[in-house]
């Protein structure tokens, strides 16, 4: 038998058919969810992928690019806000809001993400935070466009024909595809922005501003062109997240939002492609035992108190997260290393399985 | 970069699929929810009922069957008529969803236990029509909209089949398009939104509070018998659905009218916890001869306090002050101190529900009795407990008369029976039972205005019972 850990190379046959398993084995999974759960199982399943959407773009711009941002609420609110104005106001069909809310938002992205260029740290979380505090005031103060504190309701978005649903019975599993098929997209492309000069770019400006600018990144362009799209996405999410609940009122996108995303990202793993899904489905599912544990008990604040505990031990077991803990075991079992760069100098050291990517030499995996 | 533009090619591509192709599946709310019908009675149609609460005989219902066509709901615009037109055997599953934890549930936590005692009572002695036990299930949703879809998509699956008593406005409207479409009986929502009223494109949805548009009314014409040449009113208001619901009804009956100026406007956000000073402040100098204040939970009694307050540091400050009928609980008032008497607020219960925790009445009595049963400790003044207590009493009668039908027990022999309810609550006003019909979507529409006495710590009835029987409108 040969000695732990196993050394893999990247791309290698036996790299690609580990990774194929692993992606027919998701296929079956989601084909069986889609297929045999129950309405309610694809529901909280929706809602974990739909808040995986947009901590997936949270993930681009805390952990690979070191901003910080309390006020994620307020983007996935506007994208929300974006659909249900556009077809409760002006008789959109709900599936074209898509492309305003992620241009909206994109555009607000960039526009909240001027002020990173002179702030960081807690001073950037300020202004965010502000940001999630103000939004709700925001909505109330301009009743005639968001329908104010009552919101608005009566947002119906059925499954297109083609797809061969029908109807509100099959409402469930047509929005599961809809936000699997979006989070595949938002994670592909983080996952391929990450390993374009951008992406290097992004990650030199996190680790070291003033060197990533000394050799030639544009950080401004960096700074606020991440903050838009990471805007974007949460705003995407926001669109699906209000056509799945049928409306939306200020109530939905306050402070506490943001902050369970900023959760999300942390349980899973910061600066990692698979945080965002795990932390996601921990966070969602979590707070659902944690609501039934309260249910079945009779017991007021049980239910928060151990979901508040688990999250308490989680951090103390997995620092880096749940994946960055799958990470630290699967070392020592098996060790992916990485192509060799394309240029002819001598192999650097290898940095696999390292959570800092490296700058110059090969691009680092995060999704690893 | 080349993968990226090809991601982002996908992306718009997924998000064209996405929007292509359902216009055509889109529809009016008539197009995906069950349209109703009025027909020639059919033997769901509510008589003078005396579903009694356990342990008690109800009191007489005095009111004649109202001349009206009954309600008969056309299952052919659900999505599976025939599931809905299925005989229901055995236990029959209910199902509600209520803040259990969280804020909110500080203050509606209460109502589970009232419905919890109503249902334990019933069963004891034997059920629906004493063949059919009622199972039911009250699921946490902390007062969020989404929580509440995601508690009710359970409850379905679990096999629940009528859901009642959910509180929460945007509770409901969260839900009740799914329930509408599918036709489960959405019945007795606990708010008082004017929404729940709307008979045809929501026939399978009810609420059961006196409509926040009917309170308001009642307050104005209560504020012209204490003033009849008019006067001047200032809100003070929580900033939410809720609050702004009653400032638009009183707005719009005071501008009909014309005897009433609003002067001030005041308010808070949901989530302020903290005394009202400021807006206090801003109330005494505007001088106003009456009050209207909306408040929610424990800014009820912060409100009161800081009214006190007020009226201890300026004699000449006595306006007549209404706290709305949500507020309406004498833990709140009596924790307010001196600065609650006086105040006027409402109810459509039996005095001796909130006055008393030991009423001798048969209604109040077995309330109180099951409610001890279910929770030692419990409180029967508690007007939240009353009303969880209520809506389970509502939903047996329902589920009796449905019985009693031609089909027996089905979701639209249900929801017939309750859109033809002509019903006496053991803890409601005698001689003015709930009534809804063809034409009429609200249930609760009588109401009482009562006044707190610190002093003696129970709220006393003022002047004549108000009742807008039938004259509630469904506005959107």
């Amino acid at each position: 038998m040969a000695a732990l850990p196993l050394n893999l190379k990247q791309g290698s046959a036996v790299h690609r058919a580990i990774q194929a398993v692993v992606v027919l084995a998701l296929v079956l999974f989601a084909l069986r969810a889609a297929t045999t759960w129950n309405r309610s199982g694809l529901s909280l399943l929706t809602d974990a992928l739909i808040i995986a959407i947009a901590v997936t773009g949270l993930n681009l711009l805390v952990g690979f690019t070191g901003q910080i941002s309390i006020g994620h609420s307020a983007f996935f609110g506007i994208g929300a806000y974006t659909t249900a104005i556009l077809v409760d106001t002006y008789g959109w069909s709900p599936g074209w809001t898509f492309f305003p809310s992620v241009a909206v938002c994109f555009v607000v992205g960039v526009v909240v993400g001027l002020p990173a260029l002179r702030l960081k740290g807690i001073y950037l979380a300020l202004v965010t935070l502000a940001l999630a505090v103000a939004f709700p005031s925001l909505l109330n103060r301009y009743e005639s466009v968001t329908g104010g504190a009552e919101g608005i309701k009566g947002l119906r978005y059925l499954p297109p024909s083609w797809t061969g649903l029908e109807g509100r019975s099959d409402l469930a599993v047509w929005f599961f595809w809809l936000a699997l098929g979006l989070l595949l997209i938002t994670s592909l492309m983080a996952r391929n922005l990450l390993r374009s000069r951008v992406g290097r770019s992004m990650i030199a400006t996190r680790d070291n501003e003033t060197a990533a600018e000394v050799m030639g990144v544009n950080i401004a362009l960096v700074k606020t062109g991440v903050f838009g799209v990471s805007a974007a996405m949460a705003g995407l999410a926001g669109s699906v997240f209000a056509l799945k609940l049928t409306l939306v009122d200020p109530t939905l996108f306050t402070l506490i939002l943001s902050i369970e995303l900023l959760v999300g990202m942390v349980i899973g793993g910061a600066a990692l492609l698979w945080g965002p899904i795990v932390g996601s489905l921990v966070l969602v599912y979590g707070r659902d035992l944690a609501k039934s544990i309260g249910e079945d008990n009779n017991i007021d604040g049980l239910g928060g108190i151990m979901f508040g505990v688990l999250l308490i031990v989680l951090m103390f077991a997995a620092p880096q997260g749940l994946v960055g803990l799958w990470r630290r075991l699967r070392i020592k079992v098996v060790r992916i290393l990485p192509k060799p760069p394309v240029s002819a100098a001598p192999p650097p050291t290898p940095s696999v399985d390292s959570h800092e990517p490296a700058l110059v030499a090969a691009p680092a995996d995060p999704d690893q | 970069m080349r993968r990226t533009r090809w991601m982002a090619v996908a992306l718009a591509g997924a998000l064209v699929l996405a929007a292509c192709g359902d216009d055509d599946d889109e529809g009016s709310g008539s197009d995906t929810t069950a349209a109703a019908t009025t027909a020639a009675p059919d033997t769901t149609a509510g008589g003078a009922d005396t579903t009694a609460a356990p342990d008690t005989t109800s009191a007489p219902d005095t009111t004649e069957a109202p001349d009206t066509a009954a309600f008969e709901v056309d299952t052919e615009a659900c999505e599976d008529p025939d599931a809905a037109t299925a005989p229901i055997e055995g236990d029959i599953k209910v199902g509600t969803s209520l803040p259990l934890s969280g804020g909110p549930a500080v203050l509606f936590a209460p109502y589970a236990d009232g419905f919890k005692a109503f249902w334990e009572a019933y069963n004891a002695q034997g059920g629906v029509g004493g063949t059919q036990k009622v199972d039911y299930t009250i699921k946490d949703d902390q007062y969020t909209a989404n929580l509440t879809k995601t508690a009710v998509d359970e409850m379905i699956d679990e096999g629940v089949q009528v859901f009642t008593g959910i509180i929460g406005s945007p509770n409901n409207a969260a839900v009740r398009d799914d329930l509408n479409a599918l036709c489960y009986p959405q019945m007795f929502a606990s708010t008082g939104a004017n929404a729940w009223g709307d008979i045809e494109s929501y026939p399978w949805t009810s609420g059961l509070l006196v409509p926040y548009s009917v309170e308001s009314a009642a307050f104005h014409d209560f504020a012209l018998t204490q003033k009849p040449e008019g006067g001047t009113a200032a809100i003070f208001y929580v900033n939410n659905e809720f609050g702004q619901a009653y400032v638009k009804s009183f707005k719009k009956v005071a501008e009909e009218e014309g005897l009433i100026e609003i002067v001030a406007e005041e308010k808070i956000d949901a989530a302020d916890s903290g005394a009202p000073t400021a807006q206090m402040t801003n109330l005494v100098a505007a001088d106003p001869d009456f009050i209207l204040a909306i408040p929610l939970g424990a800014q009820c009694i912060a409100f009161m306090k800081e009214l006190g307050n007020a009226r201890a540091a300026n004699a000449e400050f006595t306006p007549v002050v209404y706290q709305t009928a949500t507020c309406a609980n004498p833990i709140f008032f009596g924790g307010a101190g001196a600065g609650a008497d006086g105040v006027f607020t409402s109810s459509n219960l039996l005095p001796e529900v909130y006055s008393t925790p030991n009423p001798a009445s048969p209604g109040p009595k077995a309330y109180a009795d099951a409610l001890r049963a279910v929770k030692g400790d419990a409180n029967p003044t508690n007007t939240a407990a009353a009303a969880g207590y209520l809506a389970a009493e509502f939903t047996a009668h329902v589920l009796e008369e449905a019985q009693k039908s031609d089909t027996g027990i089905t979701r639209a022999s249900v929801i017939n029976a309750m859109r033809n309810i002509n019903f006496q609550s053991s803890l409601t006003q005698p001689g003015y039972p709930a009534i809804m019909n063809a034409e009429d979507g609200f249930i609760g529409e009588v109401t009482q205005i009562t006044q707190w006495s610190a002093a003696e710590s129970i709220f006393k009835p003022v002047g004549d019972i108000i009742s807008f029987e039938g004259e509630t409108l469904y506005t959107d």
